[in-house]
């Protein structure tokens, strides 16, 4: 009887604990709740709910801040965010913004609506995408089940001091791009870089054409001694709080997951036409269908017809490349081509139509035989979608 | 000695209530305000109107006409009557409040807020004075926020939560006619000497501000009184001297000030202001609270206080 009412009294326990978790994990939903608080002057409350916050989220120099200001604001008039506040150890302007950031975050519920709006193509071995929403300082993960994104969890993210579009090294700047996580850093690292650091493959080919420098970008935590770090605060990194890191570390230790770092806010992805995004989606598909039907005819000028001409394959020149493909054509019968795991992404970028696809090749002729991973980027200038780079992915 | 002043101070203002005088009896009073709390306003005014004729600028009557005002939404009426009592009777808490509740509810924060402060001024023991301080800060911190988050706020003002007073507190009606006139001949003139000194005071204020700022230690250092008690006990010179050298080597110096209130308590004069004070490379934003004594007919800062 005295066990049977123990076991009872632990499992009473072990259920109010969870109810408790769940009520206030979210440091985020918390937040907004206090500020919709404050905005209908129920002071007292706000007050309750920052110590839930500063109790799950300790260090959180956003709710430190808050709780000073009505603090004061209980016994005197304050006129701005961070009145409360009498020392200089904090950048209130950055901080600020970091709560602007977090409060204005897009409803997690219109995330899947991204399955119609952003043009992209998975295979069965990516088991999630990444979605990074530079605009709002927002990391989105989602997991992939027949080609169809399934919210996961969001995040705050810290950037670059000077925002994104990252051209040489040192800029200070996030770059914009589709990226793939490499690997996890193994080595022990200094305490700014928190529970984990994960490499991204920047930079990539899209980059080297640019001519882009730079190297080390990766996704890592905070130092221990901070809950979280201003918007634009890394070097270029892309920076979670540590208890973020290490909700999605299973995540991001798998290689070749897929990051969309997208300077197209997902609210500016919200409003497009599906049909257009569809119809985009389905001519992609044809044409690298017919990219490669082409290539085993062996019909060189019409294969040729697929590529831009200013650009550089494998990194040699466009007439170098051509000449050597030409000799293999000729040289070259029963071509075969074969495609699978197909993947490819629109490139968040949005001052060009570009496309990044990525599969794996199987190529033979009577010269010889070869297996790969191919990845291209293909543009579209006007109505016709070309081949800007193509090569060995690595 | 804190306790014995703020004795002092209460005591003060009883006095000042009880030689609030007239014939005015309470019944009649009672009759009015009863009316205007059933919302029989026209019923009311004219009550008022017919009590204003025999007791022309009577405290109390000027009080309910106001209340009357208010609770008939005529707000902008409401306000000139009590502006004018205020005025007239600056020792009576309760106008002030009346004042600052009309003030918020249109919107003018600020304003309510310096007006419910001078309130508490006169009656430190007034509670629903300072209640309604307590949630006009609380507005003005949702008011402040939402401007800072461009929160769009749906309910901009909740005017039900802030409370009017009805009636006096701590009236004693007596019978003594005719003293309100002589009180309020005498209470202009030293209102009128408190006006003079407390823009004395101000005139300091700004000479210290423009001292400080073009290094003009003449100036500056003259606005302090051989009285005045500087921190950590440092003799006066030493003080100067650390201040001096603060001061001299920076290029620019800005100080602004705002939320200035001056006001006066026993002999003295205290001024609290916000301080914003912008070097070449430092800026800080502090409270502070100057204490003013009269030294030959000047104004002298004994005390500088900031957090």
């Amino acid at each position: 009887m005295f066990f049977i009412k123990v076991i009872l009294f632990i499992m009473i326990g072990i259920q109010t604990n969870t109810f408790y978790a769940q009520e206030i994990a979210d440091p985020d939903k918390l937040l907004k709740k206090i500020i919709d608080e404050i905005s209908n002057e129920n002071l007292s409350q706000a007050i309750i709910d920052l110590d839930k916050l500063i109790k799950i989220a300790p260090n959180f120099n956003v709710a430190r801040i808050i709780k000073s200001d009505l603090i004061k604001a209980k016994l005197s008039a304050i006129d701005d965010f961070g009145s409360g506040i009498s020392n200089n150890n904090f950048d209130v302007e950055s901080i600020k913004l970091e709560l602007l950031k977090r409060i204005k975050s897009t409803d997690p519920e219109n995330f899947e609506e991204l399955n119609s709006k952003y043009n992209f193509l998975l295979n069965k071995q990516t088991q999630y995408l990444i979605f990074v929403d530079l605009k709002k300082s927002r990391m989105i993960v989602f997991s992939n089940k027949n080609n169809k994104l399934k919210l996961v969890s969001d995040h705050y993210i810290s950037i670059g001091k000077k925002g994104f579009g990252k051209i040489k090294e040192g800029d200070k700047k996030t770059p914009v791009g589709v990226y793939f996580l490499k690997n996890k850093i193994k080595e022990k690292l200094p305490d700014k870089y928190g529970l984990g650091a994960y490499v991204l493959n920047y930079p990539n080919s899209f980059d080297r054409l640019n001519k882009n420098t730079g190297y080390g970008i990766w996704i890592h935590g905070v130092p221990t001694s901070t809950f979280s770090r201003p918007p634009y605060s890394s070097d270029g990194c892309i920076v979670l709080t540590n208890k973020d890191i290490s909700s999605i570390s299973d995540i991001l230790n798998i290689p070749n997951t897929p990051v969309i770092v997208s300077d197209i806010g997902i609210e500016e992805m919200l409003v497009r036409d599906d049909n257009v995004v569809y119809q985009n989606n389905k001519e992609i598909k044809q044409k690298i269908e017919l990219w490669k039907t082409t290539w085993e005819s062996g019909n060189f000028r019409k294969y040729l017809d697929f590529y831009s001409k200013e650009e550089v394959y494998d990194f040699k020149n466009f007439e170098l490349w051509t000449n050597q493909k030409r000799n293999v054509f000729k040289s070259s019968i029963n071509i075969k081509v074969d495609i699978d795991n197909l993947t490819f992404f629109e490139y968040p970028n949005s001052k060009e139509n570009l496309l990044l696809v990525k599969f794996n090749q199987h190529y033979s002729s009577n010269l010889i035989e070869t297996k790969m991973t191919k990845q291209q980027l293909w543009k579209k200038d006007g109505d016709a979608w070309k081949i800007i780079f193509e090569g060995k992915y690595f | 000695m804190l306790s014995q002043l703020i004795l002092k101070i209460i005591f003060l203002n009883l006095i000042f209530f009880s030689m609030h005088i007239n014939a005015l009896t309470s019944q009649e009073a009672k009759k009015v305000r009863a009316l205007i709390n059933d919302d029989k306003i026209i019923t009311a005014t004219k009550r008022i109107n017919a009590l204003l004729v025999k007791y022309p600028n009577h405290p109390k009557v000027l009080f309910l006409q106001g209340f009357a005002q208010a609770k008939d939404n005529n707000t902008e009426a409401a306000i000139d009557t009590y502006e004018n009592l205020v005025k007239n009777f600056p020792e009576y808490p309760e106008p002030f409040n009346n004042l600052a509740v009309l003030y918020a509810n249109n919107g003018d924060l600020d304003l309510a807020i310096s007006t419910l402060e001078k309130a508490i001024e006169t009656n430190m023991s007034y509670s629903t004075a300072y209640l309604n301080l307590g949630d006009l800060y609380s507005k003005k911190a949702a008011a402040v926020y939402s401007e800072a988050l461009k929160i769009d706020k749906k309910n901009s003002i909740a005017k039900n939560k802030l409370k009017l007073i009805d009636d006096f507190f701590n009236y004693r009606p007596t019978n003594i006619e005719g003293e309100i006139a002589k009180k309020e001949t005498e209470k202009i003139d030293t209102r009128k000497d408190i006006k003079n000194d407390k823009d004395k005071v101000a005139a300091t204020i700004n000479n210290w501000k423009k001292g400080w700022e073009n290094k003009n230690f003449d100036l500056y250092f003259g606005l302090y009184s051989s009285l005045f008690k500087t921190p950590d006990n440092l003799s006066i010179t030493q003080w100067e001297e650390n201040r001096r050298n603060k001061i001299q080597y920076k290029k620019k110096i800005k100080i602004t000030i705002e939320n200035l209130n001056i006001y006066k308590k026993q002999d003295l004069f205290y001024a609290t202001f916000i301080q914003k004070y912008k070097s070449d490379n430092y800026s800080e934003k502090s409270m502070k609270m100057l204490t003013f004594s009269q030294e030959n007919n000047e104004w002298k800062i004994i005390k500088e206080i900031s957090n």
